[in-house]
């Protein structure tokens, strides 16, 4: 056992035993996490020429539901409505947060495209939209223009991020990565 | 130089002569004044030049040999002596060295007889220089890699990865997240001197969770002389455009101490596939690291610390945004991303950095006890950069932080001649935390992890025709984490019911639950090696039992998996994975045509994998959602490897595996299972031994056997809602490469000064996809590349 005693004067083992004894015993608790990105919410406001308006949300906070709640959109026949689109986060319901001011400030990394089904709307753009660098619109405000027979249909809605193109007829012309795609339903009433 | 002394004695049965040869176990040259002493008085004999002993005037009996040498671990072999006798001894031979590894070494050997080896050393760790671990270990009969993308690669033993293989890194094992499929060790292999492959779970030692198999990294041996020497290679690939650069110097001492410095570091571009650049795929890495310590017979200490740093962009177009998103890239015939060749790494990118700081003593009780003690500390960092909204791509999506105190213990003895044994006890501390400031949602949460083992493994080896060897091991394992769970999904998993008072916090969308689980595991194995008479044909018989607790991904995962469009959730409620492993080997060491055969049959109750669930909503639209469950598994398959030596010029070389896995529960395949696939390479040395080449062939087959994931989602299509079948699961069409390797030794020939090698992978610049590629929606493989390789030793 000689050896034994011997070592234990070597530095080594007195790191070693320093080492052992620190030791940490109980953890912080941690903090919640601020998810700043989150988009929750997409609302839907439709002016006609007379003035009339109404606006319609898409809801989905995946921390509470995984289910979203959606309001219909009900339109008349052979109307044109102006149609701006804005996108929040409302995961702390006491303070929502509008992630719209980003998408302008970043004009030429997003863009917004609509596809609806059937042909009973078609999109046009707006004089008062949001455009990029290059002057392209990105489709934030809208005008559609509702045909003359009653339908109903749905629409998606995609916001687009760091698109390839900022021009297209169906979501893959755009190329980018989707940041949202929701979709509302429909109907055109006589 | 020969000489012997024996001194006649009289009596009828003596008068016999024992002679034989003594050679190195790894590559058979003659070892050099090496001593037999024998149990009979006076009788002994010293090696000659070629290695061999003669001892006369034997009497008849059990005879004891005690054979040493001053580089080597002393053996002690019985024989049964009636006659003259030839007896050929294989000693483990380090040059000049006595340092610690060779113990460890040799140890090792010895726990893991039983079980066929594998070791890369030599030239073929220098052709692995540019390479990543997995990609080095390919070489290997057997070992597939999973990838994502091109840089980032883990290997696959017998159809296992991830927490299934253990890396064990100057005999502590690397802790560094390895749960996570998307992440490389964080190591580089120029750092060390060998790769050990111990397939199964020979190695309790360890650890015994690991049922795929044991990598075990060995730092380079230390002569004891007085000495300084050093080492500088340099490799250079045209396909990314970039290479690397790494340098040891070592000083050594007569007395036993040491120094040593290793330095590399490397950087690449975007790599290119036959057709296109692949856009965000350079990657850039650094390592460095120094010990210090004194290595004497009786005792030693070492110290050291290494740093490894790495950068690693991700394939650009496989960051996507949902499932759409991923079928446009799928039906893309480029990536929808591509760029002219650059250096840049953005988003999407990953950057690791792990520090490993290390004690180690050893010291003998008697010339047969040695205790050895070591202490590790590893600090791992990783950090993920998404692409993201307001300028937050500089900020990581995920930065985990996992610290991790080692302890180990061990005592390893021999009784008598034929029995050895070591035991030990080891401990284990770790703390992960993730930091809030990411503003993503933790993928894995903050915990403390507690774990404490002990094994007891022990060895018979009565001659040299036989071994028989068996070990148990024991471990506990306590996590203690705390995880903010989304409300929606802490009661679509019911952790209401069964956890509901692990709750600490109650806010209105999410809950904080404090969970602490406990596992308790054990492991044996138990292994014979038989040698037939003439030592050609080796057959071993293994049977490995491992006990897993799920890792924490698979207990706790939560996140979104960009480039699969997937949401994946970890399980509270997986038990320990329980498996039984059979490996039989049989093969011809010797003589001009070399083979092994190696069937081996795995079953598992428990097995943790993760599943499809069907599709959730979210904002980006509805998405695939995985969940870790438990099955019940069986897995079966061989290895093959052939080595014909024609002539002193030309050597053609198979390895070539199959294996076969089902899910005994929903009686269907096993996902990610290496295609079989066989290796074929022909090497040609030139007379002067100056230049040597070879050529290679790699088959992979298409992999038939798979789980069919396919799923129908809605898709909008022409202002049609339209319901598409989805099938990401069919694996890709089977592939062949050729490589091509030009080596060419300058300088003095048997100190190989200077070396220079000229390698081509992929020559024909094929297109091909690879199954075991996470990222195979988006791109084909790399294409062609040249590689230049000078190496100098000094």
């Amino acid at each position: 056992m000689k050896s034994i005693l011997l070592l234990i004067r070597k530095p080594i083992f007195i790191v070693f035993s320093i080492l052992i004894f620190q030791i940490s015993c109980e953890k912080e608790m941690p903090e919640l996490v601020n998810e700043e990105e989150v988009i929750t919410t997409v609302v839907l406001n439709l002016i006609d020429e007379t003035g009339a308006s109404q606006s319609v949300r898409w809801f989905l906070n995946p921390a509470v539901s995984n289910q979203a709640s959606v309001d219909p959109i009900v339109l008349k026949a052979n109307t044109k409505y102006t149609v701006s689109v804005n996108f929040l986060n409302e995961s702390d319901p006491t303070n929502p947060q509008t992630i719209t001011a980003d998408i302008v400030a970043e004009a030429d990394d997003h863009q917004v495209f609509y596809e609806f089904t059937g042909n009973a709307i078609s999109l046009s753009t707006s004089s008062s939209d949001t455009v990029d660098s290059e002057n392209n619109p990105l489709y934030l405000t809208s005008i559609w223009s509702t045909g003359t027979e009653a339908s109903s249909g749905q629409v998606r809605i995609y916001l687009i991020h760091l698109p390839t193109s900022k021009s297209g007829q169906s979501r893959t012309d755009f190329g980018g990565e989707t940041d949202v795609s929701a979709d509302f339903p429909f109907q055109i009433r006589l | 130089m020969f000489f012997f002394i024996a001194q006649s004695l009289s009596g009828q049965q003596c008068g016999f002569t024992l002679s034989g040869k003594i050679t190195d176990l790894h590559d058979g040259t003659p070892i050099v004044d090496a001593l037999v002493m024998t149990n009979q008085e006076g009788k002994f004999a010293q090696s000659d030049e070629d290695g061999n002993y003669f001892i006369r005037n034997l009497c008849a009996g059990k005879i004891t040999l005690q054979i040493s040498h001053v580089a080597c671990e002393t053996q002690t072999k019985s024989i049964a002596l009636n006659s003259h006798f030839y007896f050929n001894i294989d000693l483990e031979h380090h040059i000049n060295s006595l340092d610690e590894i060779v113990v460890v070494d040799h140890r090792k050997k010895e726990l893991s007889e039983s079980v066929q080896q594998f070791q890369i050393e030599g030239a073929d760790m220098e052709r692995s220089s540019g390479e990543s671990l997995a990609t080095a270990l390919e070489r290997i009969s057997g070992v597939s890699t999973l990838k994502t993308g091109n840089a980032i690669a883990k290997p696959i033993i017998h159809g296992m990865f991830g927490s299934r293989v253990g890396i064990v890194n100057n005999g502590i094992r690397l802790q560094d997240q390895e749960w996570g499929a998307d992440h490389a060790p964080s190591l580089d292999i120029n750092a060390f001197e060998s790769i050990q492959l111990i397939k199964g779970a020979a190695a309790l030692k360890y650890g015994g969770d690991t049922a795929g198999g044991t990598i075990l990294l060995s730092p380079f041996s230390i002569p004891v002389k007085d000495t300084l020497y050093g080492r500088s290679l340099m490799n250079a690939a045209t396909n990314g455009r970039g290479g690397n650069v790494a340098t040891q110097l070592t000083r050594a001492y007569v007395s036993g101490f040491f120094m040593k410095f290793q330095g590399s570091y490397q950087q690449f571009g975007d790599f290119h596939a036959p057709d296109y650049e692949l856009l965000n795929t350079g990657l850039k890495a650094a390592n460095l690291s120094m010990r210090l310590g004194l290595h004497r017979f009786n005792s030693g200490w070492e110290i050291g610390f290494s740093r490894y740093q790495n950068t690693q962009g991700i394939l650009r177009a496989s960051h996507i945004g949902n499932l759409e998103d991923l079928l446009n890239a799928l039906e893309a015939p480029v990536p929808l991303r591509t760029a002219p060749f650059s250096y840049a790494i953005g988003a999407p990118k990953q950057e690791g950095f792990h520090q490993n700081l290390y004690a180690s003593g050893y010291f003998r009780l008697t010339t047969t006890t040695k205790i050895n003690l070591d202490y590790s500390f590893q600090t791992n960092n990783r950090q993920e950069f998404d692409i993201r909204r307001s300028g937050l791509s500089d900020l990581p999506a995920i930065d985990m932080m996992l610290k991790t105190h080692s302890w180990n213990a061990s005592i390893a003895w021999k009784e008598g001649m034929n029995w050895s044994f070591e035991a030990g006890l080891n401990a284990v501390l770790q703390d992960n935390f993730s930091d809030p400031a990411t503003g993503v949602k933790r993928l894995i949460p903050d915990y403390l992890k507690y774990q404490a083992g002990s094994y007891f493994v022990s060895t018979y080896k009565p001659n040299n025709q036989l071994a028989v060897n068996a070990g148990i091991r024991l471990d506990v394992q306590l996590w203690d984490a705390q995880k903010y769970y989304n409300r929606s999904d802490w009661l679509d998993q019911g952790y209401d019911q069964d956890y509901a008072q692990s709750v600490v916090l109650d806010l209105s969308s999410q809950l904080l639950a404090n969970i602490e689980k406990r596992f308790l595991t054990t492991a044996a194995h138990a292994g014979l090696l038989l040698i037939s008479k003439e030592k050609e044909i080796s057959n071993r018989f293994s049977y490995v039992h491992t006990q897993r607790a799920p890792n924490a991904s698979e207990l706790f995962s939560d996140g979104l998996h960009h480039s699969l469009a997937t949401v994946e959730y970890g399980n509270l409620r997986l038990n320990k994975e329980i498996s039984h492993k059979l490996i039989f080997d049989v093969g011809r060491d010797k003589n001009t045509f070399r083979w092994n055969i190696a069937p081996y049959f795995a079953y598992t109750t428990d097995f943790i994998f993760i599943a499809p669930q069907g599709l959730i909503q979210t904002v980006r639209g509805a998405f695939p959602v995985w969940k870790y469950e438990a099955t019940d598994t069986r897995i079966f398959g061989g290895d093959t490897s052939i080595e014909w030596q024609f002539n002193k010029h030309f050597r053609l070389t198979n390895d070539t595996a199959y294996i076969h896995a089902q899910d005994l529960n929903s009686q269907t395949p096993l996902i990610s299972i290496p295609p079989f696939n066989s290796k074929t390479q022909l090497v040609a040395v030139t007379p002067n031994q100056k230049w040597e080449w070879r050529l290679s062939h790699l088959w992979v087959a298409q992999q038939h056997r798979f789980p069919d994931d396919r799923f129908d989602f809605p898709l909008l299509v022409n202002g049609q809602i339209q319901t598409q079948q989805i099938d990401l699961s069919t694996p890709p069409k089977g592939y062949q490469l050729f490589s091509m390797d030009i080596s060419i030794f300058l300088g003095k020939l048997h100190s190989k000064n200077f070396i220079v090698r000229m390698m081509g992978n992929n020559i024909f610049n094929t297109a091909y996809i690879d199954y075991l590629n996470r990222l195979r929606y988006y791109s084909f493989e790399k294409g062609r590349n040249f590689h230049l390789q000078l190496i100098f030793n000094y």
